[in-house]
């Protein structure tokens, strides 16, 4: 797999998770469920996005499904940096997180 | 006012747009004078109008802003019908277009901020006239409607059915197995950006299941695009070609009919008020639209809005109307892309004419280079030098054609100019003319049709005024009452021909040889040909005209058009037939900066002739030549051809060769032959000009250079056959 995620508790209960390396097709899979363990563990999480050098439109759609699952657990789900291809492709659909 | 450069750079393009207008609302006036029920026309100046308004007030040109407002309110009469489109509103436009022609001229002079006296003094005369017809009744009540909708040119119809928007709408559901298949969405949606502009655009991702069974290596996106594109349909089509299988595509034009969209509200798997709420919110429908909409595909449906819905729909129409956009902006808004998509559908840059010299002055170079770097392989061993070397001429030469033919432009727009030259003029002079332009898709160099332009106007006004008669005259001379003016543009052997030609009374041989002597210019003993006599209006001074117009008969003109003429390397002709007409014809040279040379040598020296005025080439023995008597004629296949020793001509000694060349060359209908040495073949040169100090060189028109770094003379066929 070639994402490396490095965990950091943050304050309130929240976790940043810094990701480096793909958020594609490639990587999905594996990251939905730790994404969706962190969201269960914690009370928000705070993604950083700047070491992804690579993205494609499936890394996007699971951006968007993780906003829903936060929104519907209630819980803060945010990206605070994001490398330049994340904001590309962000920016073409005209979606923030 | 200081600007910075990219300020600059607009109101350059305001200007030069305007100018542009201001020429279509010409055109399109000198249309409606023929037709005043001709609606396209009126559409037309309409448009350049309202255009030129709007800009002009993004610009703070107020003045220009306020004129053409007054204008676009009477124009807005006539299009509605409520005013009758009469000859002398056709006249006042004409001078209104004239002011506006002023008034852009004179703002661009950036220290100008406000109007002089005498242009404020035209403002106020030509409002007082248009507000004459703006004080009728009808038309009062036409202009309040107009100034209340603020957007009287909207290409929308009222049409409740039609949807007020004039963007593309396009809806995206993208297939689970897009993903896996290798295909990224993001490429496509990229791709689209690249055809137009992406308005607003909404991602849906309402099919996503739940967390459990949510799949991310599946596809659950979709997205609505409001799209901004000059594209045809098809063109957008084919971008999501390769994805066609796996996306459910739906594609909207522009403006069209509320049933589209309640069609595409139906088909597509989310709620339709979910559906309508994103229309809504990226723009492609209003909300009454979308009201309309909703109600529509309801009916269909058989079902009535439900309660929770409606009140929905209410409070999307509430929020609207509590931020209500400006009107203006709109407007604002709505002309930059009318001119946006006009000038995508021109399909052309504009680029600074400098810039292209620049261009052409380095590919004048490379071509010089690559001639040099030809002529040295040649004399190398390495054969596969040569055929490289071949190869690279050849892109050259390709480089160099498609290069000069950027510059190349038809002169059809220059000769559109004239009509109102001549329009005009025929009014003050109480003439009947029809005025007829042939051959308009001709194409010439930019710079030649520019410094033509004064020259040709010359030649028109001399026959609208000299040559063609009064309706009394003519009728009397037993032709019809109307003149014909005919301006005709055509190549023939390597160069453009214009002729400007009427059907008037023709040049009076007479009075011209009688003035000619008067003035010192022939002798009274000595026979002169037509053509010497027709000669004798181009000198400097020379006018036969019994009154001096304000046009013409001032005797100066003929012989500035002949020098402007000479200069551009063209030379004109006089045809005329007394009581049957009279034409003048201008050969010019395709363009200025390269030609296709063939070399020959004479003596020492190298000289080329520009190609296309090569006819054919031969050969003589020198005893032919030398023992022929009278005259330097020689035979061609029983055709008469006037020969040149170009060696005496040059005065060259030395050794002659036993057999000479001939080079049959022929411009402006006569054809010469040149007695040379030896044909050496086809050459592509710059003409590099020759200094001030070779001013006085005659038959010589510039120099270029050799791979050998010698320097060959590009002989001036033109004057050479005339001077023969």
């Amino acid at each position: 797999m070639k994402l490396r995620i490095l965990k950091k508790k943050g304050e309130n209960n929240t976790i940043l998770l810094t990701m480096i390396g793909e958020l594609t097709i490639y990587t999905v899979s594996k990251l939905k469920s730790i994404l969706l363990d962190e969201l269960n563990a914690f009370s928000g999480v705070v993604l950083n996005l700047s070491g992804i050098d690579d993205a494609d439109t499936a890394g996007f759609q699971l951006m968007l499904f993780m906003k829903r699952e936060a929104e519907s657990a209630g819980k803060p789900f945010v990206i605070n940096d994001a490398s330049a291809r994340v904001k590309s492709i962000f920016s073409l659909y005209n979606e923030t997180i | 006012m200081s600007l910075n450069k990219s300020e600059k750079n607009f109101k350059k393009e305001y200007f030069t747009e305007s100018r542009e207008l201001l020429d279509a609302m010409e055109m399109s006036l000198l249309e409606l004078e023929k037709d005043n029920t001709d609606n396209d026309s009126i559409n037309s100046i309409f448009r350049s109008v309202h255009t030129i308004k709007g800009n002009s007030g993004m610009f703070g040109y107020d003045r220009i802003g306020e004129f053409t407002h007054i204008l676009e309110n009477v124009l807005v009469c006539i299009r509605s019908g409520k005013l009758q489109l009469t000859g002398e509103m056709i006249a006042l436009f004409l001078e209104c277009h004239d002011f506006m022609m002023n008034l852009v001229d004179f703002f661009e002079d950036d220290s100008n901020t406000e109007l002089d006296d005498y242009n404020q003094k035209i403002f106020s005369g030509l409002e007082v006239k248009l507000n004459v017809y703006l004080e009728q009744p009808a038309c009062e009540e036409a202009v309040s409607v107009n100034n209340s909708i603020g957007e009287p040119g909207s290409s929308c119809a009222d049409d409740e059915m039609t949807v007020c928007n004039d963007c593309w709408h396009i809806s995206l559901r993208f297939g689970e197995n897009v993903f896996r298949d290798g295909l990224d969405p993001y490429s496509f949606i990229r791709y689209l950006t690249e055809k137009g502009e992406i308005q607003h655009m909404r991602t849906v991702c309402d099919r996503m299941p739940d967390a459990a069974s949510m799949n991310p290596e599946f596809c659950y996106l979709g997205f609505e695009i409001d799209f901004r594109s000059s594209a045809a349909k098809k063109d957008i089509e084919d971008i999501f070609e390769f994805v066609k299988d796996d996306c459910e595509i739906r594609i909207l034009p522009p403006n069209t009919g509320i049933s589209d969209y309640v069609r595409l509200i139906e088909a597509l798997p989310e709620k339709p008020m979910r559906i309508g709420e994103m229309l809504r919110e990226i723009g492609s429908l209003t909300p009454a639209e979308l009201e309309r909409a909703l109600m529509l595909q309801n009916i269909q449906d058989g079902v009535s809005l439900e309660e929770s819905e409606k009140q929905f729909v209410g409070k999307i129409l509430v929020e609207e109307k509590m931020v209500p956009k400006p009107v203006l902006d709109a407007a604002l808004e709505k002309q930059q892309t009318v001119r946006r998509r006009e000038e995508t559908n021109r399909r052309t840059i504009r680029v600074e004419a400098e810039k292209l010299d620049k261009l052409i002055n380095l590919i004048g170079e490379l071509v010089i280079t690559g001639s040099n770097v030809k002529q040295i392989s040649e004399s190398d061993e390495k054969t596969g030098l040569v055929k490289a070397v071949n190869d690279m001429s050849k892109l050259i030469e390709e480089i160099r054609g498609s290069s000069m033919g950027i510059r190349m432009v038809q002169i059809g727009e220059t000769f559109n100019r004239f009509e109102r030259v001549v329009r005009d003029l025929s009014r003050e002079k109480g003439k009947k003319i029809n005025f007829i332009i042939m051959g308009g898709d001709t194409e010439l160099d930019k710079t030649l049709i520019d410094k033509l332009a004064d020259p040709l106007i010359h030649l028109i006004r001399n026959s609208v005024d000299h040559g063609i008669g009064t309706p009394d005259e003519r009728t009397r001379a037993g032709k019809p009452a109307a003149g014909t003016l005919t301006l005709n543009a055509f190549h023939e052997t390597g160069s453009v021909v214009i002729e400007v030609k009427d059907d008037g009374q023709g040049l009076d041989k007479e009075k011209i040889l009688n003035k000619a002597i008067e003035q010192g210019l022939a002798r009274p003993e000595q026979a002169y040909q037509d053509y010497e006599i027709h000669q004798f209006i181009f000198h400097p001074g020379f006018s036969t005209a019994a009154e001096v117009t304000n046009i013409s008969g001032r005797g100066v003109g003929m012989d500035v058009v002949k020098k402007n003429i000479e200069s551009l390397r063209g030379n004109i002709m006089i045809e005329s037939e007394p009581g049957e007409g009279t034409t003048m014809r201008i050969h010019l040279p395709l363009t200025l900066a390269i030609i296709d040379g063939f070399m020959v040598r004479i003596a020492g020296s190298h000289y080329v002739l520009p190609l296309d005025m090569v006819t054919e080439c031969t050969e003589v023995h020198r005893d032919d030549l030398d023992l022929r008597e009278g005259g330097n004629y020689i035979n061609l296949r029983g055709d008469v051809l006037p020969f040149m020793k170009m060696r005496d001509f040059f005065r060259e000694k030395g050794e002659e060769p036993l057999k000479h060349k001939v080079v049959v060359v022929e411009h402006a209908r006569k054809k010469v032959g040149l007695i040379v040495d030896e044909l050496v073949g086809e050459f592509q040169t710059v003409i590099k000009p020759l200094g001030k100090i070779f001013n006085r060189l005659q038959w010589i028109s510039g120099s270029t250079i050799l791979g050998t770094g010698e320097v060959a003379y590009i002989l001036d066929i033109p004057r050479l056959i005339q001077a023969e």
